[in-house]
């Protein structure tokens, strides 16, 4: 059966469908001219050569006579969106944008579009996707996408830089990139003064503005190919420069903070690879929800195929995003992500882009002491959990915190402990009623427990489908 | 050049409505034509640079050459021979 992308209808050059579980790409017949020239200018060869685009096959077969040609792209999994990424990722993607755009531009050819959904991030690194994106280039035409680069990239970085890294966030709210009026006012007068945000950002955002309002459609003059070059550089460098602050957010500093003992963190380590070993199976992808700095999760990375680890707080998502990045870890996909607050279904009619549990589908999750958090920071009864947790994957790794935990009581210090029922016995009673216990180890240095659970019952995968 | 600052300067005391529509492309389309003079010829300064360099140099370098130089320079040129 064939089911056209829900996200794939925008551009008329081609959409994405999936046939028996493979993705594939379909070519129109207006597109089939700039296609051939992308194939044959040696473009594509170099950029797959160096890993920048995603790899394709033709396949022998035409769709029908509007699409005389389909192509079989290599599947990526788990599909992400920038609203889900820490700076760094933004960045590295908005970095690759401009380098292919560089080198298309080389070879008489340009991006018609640089929407940041057309990265993903496969092994960790940023990769081009949209296959169907370039077109001939017009050399003394000003570049069209300029427009979405600087809404969908600079924006959002210069807001994440500037103003608060959870700003990424935005991108969620304006789906075809952060309006430059919008990030114009919200940038500090600081900006000014920077060359590449004035001109691209502040007054990009007041040309536009009193271009819509002399309604002077079609306004612009020529350009030099090498005031192209030099636009495209500018952008860079204004990129490149932008950075996210490193002072200490209330996760990133947890470890060296709380009360954990080097000998409770390796014993917490160490039961921790003994549960998932236990849990089996192959290949395995595991979720870490409220993974911090992503300490544990590059610790499990070994076992499984694809970790993904995800927390709310950005500056802690960027320092691990950068950690994998040292260390060469390509199998853990930091994502910024507050499971309180999951993104769900948004774009046209709520389906453009899907819903983050749609795309993730784990065979284990991991929730390392993020029970008090939900239960006593949030309250989120143990109830709602045990049910959310039940339909994200089959098999759970839970880290019991007591109250009885200084974290715990730095959590009610400040206010009425109405949690009477945050006790172990009632969170193994009511996570019972989904969940079968498999194994449970005991952290050294501290009463704190982690659980091992199997789902009861029937798979819940079948909620996915 | 002149035109670039008066108009950053124009641009700058325009206000701004950061919920009315946007024009798509417009705005975008005029600000490349005028950053494209100042970047263009910037891009083509910078990448060019190492040219210059070399032209720079030759005319710096009128003076006598020194021994080491020129005996540099005969070697490469016998070699070059060589290679007829």
């Amino acid at each position: 059966m064939r089911v056209a992308d829900r996200a794939s209808f925008r551009d008329p050059a081609g959409f994405v469908y999936i046939e028996e579980g493979e993705i594939y790409r379909s070519v129109s017949k207006s597109y089939l001219t700039s296609y051939r020239e992308f194939m044959s200018s040696g473009l594509f060869q170099d950029l797959v050569g160096e890993g920048l685009l995603v790899r394709h096959t033709e396949c022998a077969n035409s769709l029908d006579d509007d699409y005389p040609v389909v192509l079989k792209p290599e599947k990526i999994e788990p599909i992400t969106y920038p609203y889900e990424w820490c700076f760094s990722q933004l960045k590295d993607a908005a970095l690759l944008t401009l380098a292919i755009q560089k080198k298309a531009m080389s070879r008489g050819m340009s991006l018609r579009d640089a929407s940041a959904f057309n990265v993903q991030f496969v092994s960790n690194r940023p990769v081009f996707i949209d296959t169907l994106s370039f077109g001939a280039l017009d050399p003394r035409k000003p570049w069209g996408a300029y427009r979405q680069f600087c809404q969908h990239f600079l924006a959002p970085l210069a807001l994440m830089s500037y103003v608060s890294p959870d700003l990424n966030r935005l991108i969620q709210l304006y789906i075809d990139g952060v309006p430059l009026q919008l990030a114009s006012r919200m940038l500090p007068a600081s900006s000014w003064a920077r060359f590449g945000l004035f001109s691209h950002i502040h007054m990009h955002a007041r040309l536009q503005q009193s271009a819509h309002k002399s309604n002077s459609c079609g306004v612009g003059g020529e350009v030099s190919l090498n005031g192209l070059f030099g636009i495209l550089d500018s952008l860079r460098e204004t990129i490149e420069k932008l950075e996210i602050s490193v002072s200490k957010t209330e996760w990133e500093d947890y470890y060296s903070a709380t009360n954990y003992t080097s000998d409770s963190l390796l014993s917490k380590e160490e039961g921790l690879v003994q549960l998932v070993r236990l849990a089996g199976g192959e290949p395995l992808t595991i979720l870490d929800l409220g993974s911090n700095n992503g300490r544990f999760s590059r610790h499990v990375a070994p076992l499984a195929t694809r970790v993904f680890s995800v927390d709310r707080d950005p500056k802690a998502v960027d320092s691990n995003y950068r950690a994998c990045m040292t260390e060469g870890i390509r199998n853990v996909l930091p994502l910024v992500l507050d499971v309180t607050n999951l993104p769900g279904g948004v774009g046209w009619d709520q389906q453009e882009r899907k819903s983050v549990l749609h795309r993730l589908r784990p065979d284990i999750t991991v929730s390392l002491a993020l029970i008090h958090h939900l239960v006593i920071g949030s309250n989120i009864p143990f109830t709602k959990v045990a049910e959310f947790l039940a339909r994200v994957s089959d098999a759970h790794i839970i880290e019991f915190v007591p109250k009885s935990d200084s974290q715990v009581q730095l959590m009610l210090k400040n206010r009425e402990d109405i949690f009477g029922e945050y006790t172990f016995e009632r969170f193994m009673g009511v996570f019972g009623a989904y969940f079968e216990a498999v194994g449970i180890r005991g952290i050294v240095g501290s009463q704190r427990k982690l659980i091992l659970f199997r789902r009861k019952g029937r798979s819940l995968r079948e909620f996915h489908a | 050049m002149r035109d670039f600052f008066v108009l950053s300067v124009f641009v700058f005391l325009m206000p701004l409505d950061a919920y009315s529509y946007i024009d798509p492309g417009s705005g975008s389309f005029l600000l490349q034509t005028i950053l494209a003079v100042g970047l263009g010829a910037a891009y083509l300064f910078k990448t060019k640079w190492s040219d210059l360099k070399i032209v720079v140099r030759g005319l710096l370098s009128s003076r006598k050459p020194t021994m080491p130089e020129l005996r540099e320079s005969s070697e490469s040129e016998e070699k070059s021979n060589a290679g007829r």
